[in-house]
C-alpha cells in the first residue's frame, strides 16, 4: 500500500466496503433451503432415485407426436427444453416467465420451477390452469401430478393481492373477493384498514370497492408502438431488405410450423394472448392506512403467505407533478428491451420488479425508458461515482429533457436539485449515517421527505447487503425497478430481493443475444501458468493464507503470460484491460510494463482523465484496473480482458468482468461467427486458484460460455527468446519474492514485536528491538504528516438494553 | 496380454505380419485372402509395385525396378522389398530379377478377375430367401446381443461365443459369483466403434483357432471371402471345407453371416461382414453409426437412447442424473472420469466414443470441424487423465560435493550417456539414473566386488562406475579407503591405457587429481569454499544494491 494517507483513502474504503460485504465463502450456496425440505421429501417419494442416483422416469408414456414437442417436465420441477425445436422461441418466452433458467448452453436448456418463479409468473397474470395447459401442450409426456399440484399451490397464493398507490392512497386489491375477505379476518389488517365513506362506490359485501379494469391496453411505453400494431424493431434501422436466405429460412420455418399438431399451432399465436385476457375482470379493493403499509406488507408475506405486489397507477397520480421527459425519436429499443418493458408496464400501471440483462446489452437504456414512460420524479441508485456520471450522461443522451433536471448526488456534488428531478446517487452516499456533512444531511432529509415515482436500483444484487437493506424502506418510492446482469450472491441472500424489490420480470439469454449480435462474441480462456519454483517452495512453507494468495497472484510466470498476451494483442490492434484485485500485484505489473493503472487510490479527476485518454487515443492500448472497475465502467472499445487476480470464487465478479468487453463491437475486423472479444483468466497451477477459477466460472458456464484451458501459450517461448519478459529474469523474480515476503512479514513482525513488548513490560524487563538505522531515525517507510485526531465519544455500555 | 489396447488388437496388418512364413504360401490358394492381404497389409508403394509387376510375363531386373523410384525414396523401397519378400509376395531370384511369386499372382488375379470356385452358384433358397432388411436386423440383433451380454444381460445363449469372449480376455471368470464378468479390456472394447470391435473379435478368434490347431489359412481365407462378398446375395456352403464350416457357424452366431440352419445350402453375408474390408488405418464412414449424444459445454450429456447397452456405456464415465422417456441426462465429472480411468479406460477412448456418437442435433460450431465434441470438454477429460500421470518415478543415485574442477566434465560425461536426471551446479550434485547406459550391476559396491564374475565386459562395464564412486567416497571415507583405491586405480590405469586408449583422457584426469588431492586436499577445499562465498556475497550485494 502506498505510504501517503491522503484524503482519498477514506473514500476508497467506502467503495471497497461494498465489495467486502459480498466476500463470503463461495462454497456456500444454500439458496432456498429453508422450508423446502418438506417439499424435497415429497419429491423423493414421487421421483425416487434409482441405484445410479438418477431420477428414473423412463416409464412415462410418450405422446405419439413427441418429436415436435420441445419440453419434458420432471417431478422435481425441472424442465428440459430442446433449442432445435421449431417452437423454441415461443416456448422460451413462456418458460422464462414461469421458471428460473438454470443452464442455457447451446442445444438443451434446463429450467426449474421454484416458488419465486411461480410467484413472478402469477404476478404477470398467468393463472395455474393456463400454465399447466401450456406446459401440457409443449411437453413430450404428460405433466407429473406433483408439478400440477405445486403450480396450483403457489400461483393460488402469490400475486393474488396487489398493493397499489392511487391518488396518494394505498389500496389492497384483488380480482377474487374471497381472498380479501379472508385477509380482513386478520386483526392486524383490520386495524390498518380505512373504512369507506358511504356512497363512494361501496359494495354490499363488507364495503369493498369494485371497479372494472379496461380490457384495451392503454399502455404506451415511450419509444414503442402500442402492442397491437407492434412490429418488433430489428437491431439497426428496422426496415431491412429480406435477403434470399432470410426468405428461405422463413419458408422453411412456415413448413415446419405447418407440420406441427393442431393444438401446438394454436398455442403459438396464443401464448401471450392468454396472458392479456387474465386481467379482463372486475377487481375488488379496500383502502389501507399509509402508516400501516409496512406492517401489513410484512404480515402478509410472513404469516399469511400472500405477498403483496406493488403496482403504481402512474398515469393518474396527482401527488407527484409530471416531469417533462420523453425519449428522443431517434432512439430505438432492441426487441429484448421492449419485451422486458412490456412485462413491467401493463394496463397503465407499473409493476415493481427486476430485469436481468447481460452486461453491455443496454440496461441503462431500459432504465431510462422506464423513467421516461412513468414521467415522474425518479431516483437512480448505483454502486460508484463513475456509474452515477454514466447514468446522468445517458439520460441526457437518450431523452429530450432539460439537462438541469438530471442531477447527481455525490460527495463532490451536493447541490440541492429542483423539486421535480431525476436524481442519480450512489448507495453508499445514501446509506452512510456517520460523519455526514451538513449539506449531505439536508439532502438525505430532502430525499426521504418526498415520494418518488420510480426508484431504479442498478446492480440490484448489492441491495441485500446489510448496509443498504433499509435504504429501500427509507426512500418512499411508488415503483422499484432492479437492473442487473448477474442475479447471484454467494451468501444466498438473493431471495430477499423478492420482497425487497419484486419478482424477476425478465431474464435474457446471453447466447441468444450473442447470436443475434447484440453483445460481443467472447472467447474465454483459462491460462494455466506453472508456479516458479522459488515461489512454490515459499507457497508451501508459509502458513498464512494471505501470503499464499499473494504468491499465487504474483507468480512471475503469470506476469510473463500477461505480458505476452498484451504484446500479442497490442500487435493485433486490440484494446486491452487488465484486472488485478491485488493492489500490490497491480502496482508491480503496471509499473514494470510502463502502463497506467486505476485503483481505489487514484483521485476522481485523474480517473476520468485516464479513461478519456483510453477511449479517445489510439496508441493508448492497455489499461490496468483494480476491482473498482468490475462494474459500471463503460469501456466500449475494449475487446480483450486479462484477469490476473480475483476475489476467491465469486461468480458475480467473473461475469461482471466479462461484461466489460461484452458491448457489441462496431469496429469488427472479424468475420461473423468468429469471436471478436477475448477473456483470459490467468491461474497459477497447483494452487488454490485452480479451485477458485472453477467456482467462479459456474455462472458463465451455465449461461453457455465455455472456458478453454490453455496449458501453454503458442509462441510464448519464441517470443521470450526475441525479447525477454520483464519477470523472466531471476533477479526480478528474487526481488519480487523479497518484496512479498517483506510486505507480509512486516505486519507479522510488527505484531510479534508488539506482543513481546507487552510481555516484557508486564515482566518488568527491558525490550530489545532489532531494526535498521533508518527505521530508528524515522526514515523507513514513514512520511511526516500533520492531522487532527478527532476523539470519539466513548460508547456507553447498555446495561439493560435499549430503552423504548 | 492384458495391457494390449483394443486399437492394437484390432490391427489386422500387425496380426498378419506375425503369422509364420509358411502360412502365407498356403493362404494364397484362397483368392480373396490374396486380395485382403494386398489391400490391408501393404503400403502404397508396395501396392504400386505389385500391381506393376503383376501382369508381367517374366521377371524384371532389380536395376530396372529401382528406376521407378525417386532416388530420395530408395531406402523406403528396399524396406518394402524386404517385407514383400517375407510375405512371399515378391520373389527375387539369384541374379537379382524381381517378379510376383506365382501362388500370390494366381490368387490375386483370380480375385481381381472373379474366377475360381467363388463363382459357384448356390441353389435357390426358395421360400427361405432372406431380404436385405431382414439381414440388417439380424446382424444388429446378434451383435447387440453379444455386447449386451458383456454388460450383464442374459441375452446370449451361445456358449462358443462366451468362450471366445473369455479367451480374448474381454471377460474374466469370477470365482465368487461363478460367472463371467467384464474385464477392463472389455470396457475399452465396448467404447470402440463397430469396425474396430469386429476386427478385434475376429483376430482373437483366429488366434484361438491357431492355438487349437485349426487350419488358420483356411479360416483366414474364409474371413476374407466373406468380407469381399456382395451384401444381399447368397453363397453356397457346398464348396466350404470343414474349417470353413466351423468359422461360418461361429460367424452366424455373432451376426457376421446368416446361415439359417446347419444344413442350409446357402449363407448370406451381412453388413457387418463388409466392415471387415477396411483396414484400421482407414476410418470408414460408419454406416451403422447413429449419433445419439448431445454434449454441452457445461459437461452435460443428453443421450437420446433407450438402449441399455448405450446407457451402461455412458455410465462408465458419466454420472446419470435423469432417465427420461426419450433420453438420459448425465454429467461428466472429475470423479466419474477418474472412476473410468481406474478401470483402465483412457481419455482417448472416451473422446473417441463421444466423437463417434455425437448427434447431428448439436448446432454446428465453427470450432467443431475436427470433432463435434466441445473442446472444453475434450480438453478437460485429457487434463484429468494427465493429472494421474503428473508425477513419475525414476530410480537414481545422488552424488554430492563433487570437486569443482571435475564437475563439468563429469556432468558432460553423464549427459552424453543420457543418464543425468538432475544436477545442480552450485551444489555440485548430480543424480544419475539407474538404467543400463552406464552399467551399474554393482552399485552396491562392497557387496559385489568380490563375488563378481570376471567376464569379458567386466572392466569395460564397471569402469565408469568406479570412476564416480571414487570421488563420492573420497570425501567421506577418504582415510578408510585410501590405500584400497590407490591400488585399484593405479593398476587399471595402465590396463586401460593400452586397451582402451579411448578413455585415456578421463583416466588421466582422475590420476592427476588423485595426487593433487592427496597433498593439497585441505588447501583446495578451503580455497574453493572461500571463493564461493565471496562470489555469492558479491553477487548478492550487487542485486540488492
Amino acid at each position: 500500500m502506498s505510504s501517503a494517507k491522503s484524503k482519498t483513502k477514506v473514500k476508497v474504503k467506502k467503495e471497497v466496503k461494498l465489495e467486502e460485504d459480498e466476500a463470503i465463502d463461495w462454497a456456500e450456496d444454500d439458496g432456498e433451503a429453508e422450508d423446502f425440505e418438506e417439499l424435497q421429501r415429497r419429491e423423493e417419494a414421487v421421483a425416487p432415485h434409482d441405484e445410479d442416483g438418477a431420477i428414473d422416469m423412463s416409464h412415462m408414456q410418450l405422446k405419439p407426436d413427441h418429436e415436435v414437442r420441445p419440453i419434458i417436465v420432471t417431478p422435481d420441477k425441472r424442465i428440459f427444453l430442446e433449442t432445435f425445436s421449431p417452437v423454441y422461441q415461443q416456448a422460451v418466452e413462456f418458460l422464462i416467465a414461469i421458471a428460473e433458467p438454470e443452464r442455457r448452453p447451446e442445444s438443451i436448456h434446463e429450467y426449474r420451477m421454484t416458488r419465486d418463479s411461480l410467484y413472478a409468473a402469477a404476478s404477470l397474470g398467468l393463472g395455474a390452469d393456463h400454465i399447466i395447459e401450456v406446459l401440457h401442450r409443449l411437453s413430450k409426456t404428460s405433466i407429473p401430478a406433483v408439478v400440477c399440484e405445486y403450480v396450483r399451490h403457489y400461483t393460488s397464493r402469490y400475486g393474488k393481492v396487489t398493493l397499489f398507490l392511487e391518488k396518494n392512497r394505498y389500496f389492497l386489491e384483488s380480482s377474487d373477493p374471497s381472498v380479501l375477505q379472508t385477509l380482513l379476518r386478520d386483526p392486524e389488517i383490520q386495524s390498518g384498514r380505512v373504512m369507506q365513506v358511504e356512497g363512494e362506490g361501496a359494495d354490499a359485501d363488507g364495503g369493498l370497492i369494485t371497479k372494472q379494469v379496461p380490457s384495451v391496453d392503454p399502455t404506451k411505453i415511450a419509444g414503442l408502438r402500442p402492442a397491437g400494431q407492434a412490429k418488433p424493431s430489428s437491431a439497426e434501422g428496422g426496415d431491412e431488405e429480406l435477403t434470399d436466405a432470410a426468405i428461405l429460412a422463413a419458408t422453411e420455418r412456415a413448413e415446419l410450423e405447418a407440420a406441427l399438431p393442431e393444438d401446438l399451432r394454436m398455442l403459438l399465436s396464443n401464448i401471450e394472448g392468454d396472458v392479456e385476457k387474465e386481467d379482463d375482470v372486475d377487481r375488488v379493493s379496500f383502502e389501507i392506512k399509509r402508516s400501516s403499509v409496512q406492517t401489513i406488507q410484512k404480515r402478509l408475506l410472513k404469516d399469511l403467505e400472500y405477498p403483496l405486489l406493488l403496482e403504481y397507477d402512474y398515469t393518474h397520480d396527482p401527488s407527484i407533478p409530471r416531469l417533462d421527459i420523453d425519449l428522443k425519436p431517434t432512439c430505438r429499443l432492441r426487441p429484448y428491451q421492449e419485451k422486458s418493458l412490456r412485462k413491467m408496464f401493463n394496463h397503465g400501471r407499473a409493476r415493481s420488479g427486476i430485469i436481468v440483462l447481460p452486461c453491455g446489452a443496454g440496461k441503462t437504456l431500459t432504465g431510462v425508458t422506464a423513467v421516461s414512460t412513468i414521467k415522474r420524479r425518479a431516483i437512480v441508485l448505483c454502486t460508484s461515482n463513475v456509474a452515477v456520471e454514466q447514468w446522468r450522461r445517458e439520460f441526457v443522451r437518450w431523452c429530450d429533457v432539460d439537462h438541469r433536471v438530471v442531477r447527481k448526488f455525490t460527495s463532490a456534488d451536493k447541490h440541492m436539485p429542483p423539486d421535480n428531478c431525476i436524481l442519480c446517487a450512489t448507495y453508499s452516499m445514501l446509506a452512510a449515517k456517520q460523519n455526514r456533512s451538513v449539506e449531505a444531511k439536508q439532502m438525505i432529509e430532502w430525499i426521504t421527505g418526498r415520494s418518488w415515482g420510480i426508484m431504479i436500483l442498478d446492480e440490484v444484487q448489492t441491495v441485500p447487503a446489510k448496509t443498504f437493506r433499509e435504504l429501500l424502506t427509507r426512500i418512499p418510492a411508488h415503483c422499484k425497478l432492479g437492473l442487473t446482469a448477474t442475479l447471484v450472491r454467494e451468501d444466498g441472500k438473493i431471495n430477499d430481493l423478492r420482497f425487497m424489490v419484486g419478482p424477476k420480470l425478465y431474464e435474457a439469454n446471453w447466447i441468444d443475444l450473442q447470436e443475434a449480435g447484440y453483445i460481443a462474441r467472447v472467447k474465454c480462456f483459462e491460462v494455466w501458468c506453472p508456479m516458479v519454483q522459488s515461489f512454490y517452495e515459499q507457497y508451501w512453507r508459509t502458513d498464512s493464507h494471505a501470503q499464499k494468495m499473494k504468491l499465487c497472484v504474483c507468480n512471475p510466470n503469470k506476469f510473463s503470460a500477461c505480458e505476452f498476451l498484451i504484446r500479442k494483442h497490442e500487435a493485433r490492434g486490440d484494446k486491452i484491460i487488465v484486472f488485478s484485485d491485488d493492489i500490490f500485484a497491480l502496482h508491480e505489473l503496471a509499473t514494470k510494463l510502463n502502463k497506467e493503472y486505476i485503483s481505489g487510490d487514484t483521485p476522481d479527476r485523474q480517473r476520468h482523465e485516464i479513461l478519456d485518454r483510453y477511449k479517445k487515443r489510439d496508441d493508448f492500448r492497455t489499461i490496468f484496473f483494480s476491482k473498482i472497475a468490475d462494474n459500471a465502467f463503460d469501456l466500449p472499445e475494449a475487446n480483450v480482458l486479462i484477469q490476473v487476480s480475483s476475489q476467491g470464487g465469486a461468480r458475480r465478479q467473473e461475469a461482471q468482468r466479462l461484461g466489460r468487453i461484452l458491448r457489441a463491437k462496431s469496429n469488427t475486423k472479424t468475420r461473423p461467427g468468429e469471436p471478436n472479444a477475448f477473456f483470459y483468466s490467468l491461474v497459477s497451477r497447483d494452487t488454490k486458484e485452480m479451485a477458485y477459477a472453477t467456482a467462479r466460472q459456474r455462472f458463465l458456464v451455465d449461461q453457455g460460455y465455455a472456458f478453454q484451458v490453455l496449458t501453454r501459450l503458442v509462441g510464448f517461448e519464441e517470443e521470450a527468446k526475441v525479447t525477454p519478459f520483464v519477470f523472466d529474469s531471476p533477479a526480478e523474480q528474487k526481488q519480487l519474492l523479497i518484496k512479498i515476503a517483506e510486505s507480509s512479514s512486516m505486519i507479522e513482525e510488527a505484531r510479534n514485536a508488539a506482543n513481546a513488548a507487552k510481555k516484557a513490560k508486564r515482566a518488568g524487563k527491558s525490550v530489545v528491538q532489532r531494526a535498521s538505522m533508518d527505521a530508528f531515525a524515522g526514515a523507513g517507510d514513514m512520511v511526516y504528516e500533520e492531522r487532527r485526531v478527532r476523539k470519539k465519544k466513548p460508547l456507553r455500555k447498555l446495561l439493560f438494553g435499549r430503552r423504548k | 496380454m492384458e495391457d494390449t489396447t483394443i486399437q492394437d488388437g484390432a490391427d489386422v496388418r500387425a496380426f498378419l505380419l506375425t503369422l509364420p512364413d509358411s502360412t502365407f504360401l498356403r493362404m494364397y490358394k484362397h483368392a480373396h485372402a490374396c486380395l485382403g492381404l494386398f489391400q490391408l497389409c501393404l503400403d502404397g508403394l508396395s501396392k504400386q509395385m505389385v500391381l506393376r509387376l503383376l501382369y508381367l510375363p517374366s521377371a524384371l531386373s532389380k536395376a530396372i525396378v529401382s528406376t521407378w523410384i525417386v532416388p530420395e525414396q530408395a531406402r523406403l523401397w528396399t524396406e518394402s522389398l524386404e517385407q514383400l519378400q517375407k510375405l512371399q509376395i515378391l520373389a527375387v531370384s539369384g541374379d537379382g530379377a524381381v517378379a510376383v511369386a506365382q501362388p500370390f499372382k494366381n490368387g490375386l488375379i483370380a480375385a481381381l478377375q472373379g474366377t475360381g470356385k467363388e463363382r459357384c452358384q448356390a441353389p435357390d433358397p426358395g421360400k427361405h430367401a432372406a431380404s436385405k432388411d431382414f439381414l440388417q436386423q439380424y446382424a444388429d440383433e446378434k451383435w447387440e446381443d453379444v455386447l449386451d451380454y458383456m454388460v450383464g444381460s442374459d441375452s446370449l445363449e451361445e456358449d462358443t461365443v462366451k468362450q471366445a469372449l473369455y479367451q480374448s480376455h474381454l471377460m474374466t471368470w469370477r470365482e465368487d459369483v461363478q460367472d463371467f464378468d467384464i474385464s477392463s479390456l472389455g470396457f475399452q472394447f465396448l467404447l470402440q466403434d463397430r469396425r474396430t470391435q469386429l476386427w478385434f473379435y475376429v483376430i482373437k478368434f483366429l488366434q484361438t483357432c491357431q492355438n487349437e490347431g485349426i487350419d488358420i489359412e483356411d479360416a483366414l481365407g474364409f474371413v476374407f471371402r466373406v468380407a469381399y462378398t456382395t451384401f444381399g446375395n447368397y453363397y453356397p456352403t457346398e464348396v466350404l471345407n470343414k474349417t470353413e464350416h466351423l468359422v461360418l457357424r461361429h460367424f452366424s452366431k455373432i451376426g457376421l453371416c446368416y446361415h439359417r440352419k446347419k444344413k442350409s445350402k446357402q449363407y448370406y453375408p451381412t453388413r457387418l461382414a463388409l466392415a471387415l474390408r477396411t483396414s484400421s488405418a482407414l476410418v470408414a464412414k460408419d454406416a451403422m453409426r447413429c449419433g445419439f449424444l448431445v454434449i454441452e459445454t457445461n459437461f452435460r450429456i443428453y443421450a437420446y437412447t433407450k438402449s441399455d447397452l448405450k446407457i451402461s456405456l455412458l455410465k462408465l464415465f458419466a454420472k446419470p442424473l435423469y432417465k427420461l422417456p426419450t433420453m438420459l441426462v448425465a454429467s461428466i465429472t472429475r470423479s466419474s472420469v477418474r472412476q473410468a480411468m481406474a478401470q483402465g479406460i483412457t481419455a482417448r477412448q472416451i473422446l473417441h466414443f463421444l466423437k463417434v456418437h455425437c448427434s447431428s442435433r448439436m448446432r454446428h460450431q465453427p470450432h467443431s470441424v475436427f470433432s463435434p465434441v466441445p473442446p472444453t470438454v475434450s480438453d478437460q477429460i485429457l487434463l484429468w487423465e494427465q493429472e494421474t500421470s503428473r508425477l513419475s518415478k525414476t530410480e537414481g543415485v545422488l552424488f554430492r560435493h563433487l570437486p569443482k574442477p571435475i564437475f563439468p566434465k563429469l556432468l558432460a560425461f553423464v549427459k552424453e550417456r543420457q543418464a543425468c536426471i538432475w544436477y545442480d551446479e552450485t551444489k555440485r550434485a548430480i543424480i544419475q539414473n539407474n538404467n543400463n547406459n552406464i552399467n551399474n550391476n554393482n552399485y552396491n559396491y562392497n557387496n559385489n566386488y568380490y563375488n563378481n564374475n570376471y567376464n569379458n565386459n567386466y572392466y569395460y562395464n564397471n569402469y565408469y562406475y568406479y570412476y564416480y564412486y571414487y570421488y563420492y567416497y573420497y570425501y567421506y571415507y577418504y582415510y578408510y579407503y585410501y590405500y584400497y583405491y590407490y591400488y585399484y586405480y593405479y593398476y587399471y590405469y595402465y590396463y586401460y591405457y593400452y586397451y582402451y586408449y579411448y578413455y585415456y583422457y578421463y583416466y588421466y584426469y582422475y590420476y592427476y587429481y588423485y595426487y593433487y588431492y592427496y597433498y593439497y586436499y585441505y588447501y583446495y577445499y578451503y580455497y574453493y569454499y572461500y571463493y564461493y562465498y565471496y562470489y555469492y556475497y558479491y553477487n548478492y550485494n550487487k542485486v540488492r544494491g
